[in-house]
């Protein structure tokens, strides 16, 4: 399975999940899930999480056919 | 009012959307776990062995009692019928009401006649007559108030 593209910018950033997860209001579980791809995020968190990571929507989860 | 029923009500103020999801679908399920034991209750002791009502009318209370809340909550929520989603389809389906609720009227009411034999005197027809009225319009009263007022609350915040 691919890397998730919220895993890279994170280590690209320095954050462990925690740190994420603490910044978004989650648990650590949920940012594995969502690295994983088990787990589809609500629209509030995907921008939370971009916002985080300071990425656009696209370029954490918009996948090329 | 709505906001202080939802904060009474709310299963789970987690913070985590994921975790929240997840609460409020084992909480739902814990529900429908209890509805199917108070519905065996009152199958297997009210019809399987015949035991007194005061036996399993407290079963009885909570079907009622789940019955009410789910109905009234799905009405609030404007979701009684979501397939109402225009003006047109909400005519067309109080007509359709209609018409349910007296094949709904005539059926009950036959039924309830079989156990006492029906109607010989002029009286009698009375007494049938009003009955067949009185289910017909609590049937379609509560579909017509349910229909409105789903579809005013489920266009609540779309109003300009």
């Amino acid at each position: 399975m691919a890397v998730s593209k919220v895993k890279i910018t994170r280590i690209e950033k320095g954050l462990t999940q925690l740190e994420l997860a603490q910044l978004v209001q989650v648990t650590r579980q949920t940012i594995g899930l969502i690295e994983l791809g088990k787990y589809n995020p609500t629209l509030k968190l995907c921008i939370d999480i971009a916002r985080a990571l300071d990425k656009t929507l696209d370029d954490l989860f918009w996948e090329e056919e | 009012m709505n906001k202080l029923f939802n904060d009474l009500f709310s299963i789970s103020s987690h913070s985590d959307e994921r975790v929240q999801q997840k609460q409020t679908k084992i909480f739902a399920q814990a529900g429908f776990f209890a509805l199917v034991i108070a519905v065996t209750d009152m199958v297997v002791r009210g019809i399987v062995m015949g035991r007194p009502t005061v036996e399993w009318s407290g079963s009885l209370i909570v079907l009622v009692g789940f019955s009410l809340f789910y109905s009234v909550r799905t009405i609030f929520a404007g979701l009684y019928d979501p397939n109402v989603d225009e003006e047109g389809k909400i005519k067309q389906k109080i007509k359709l009401s209609f018409f349910e609720s007296i094949v709904m009227a005539i059926g009950i009411a036959i039924g309830t006649q079989i156990s006492s034999g029906f109607p010989v005197d002029s009286m009698e027809w009375f007494k049938f007559s009003l009955k067949l009225i009185i289910i017909f319009l609590v049937f379609f009263g509560y579909k017509y108030i349910a229909l409105k007022l789903s579809w005013k609350r489920s266009n609540k915040d779309l109003m300009p």
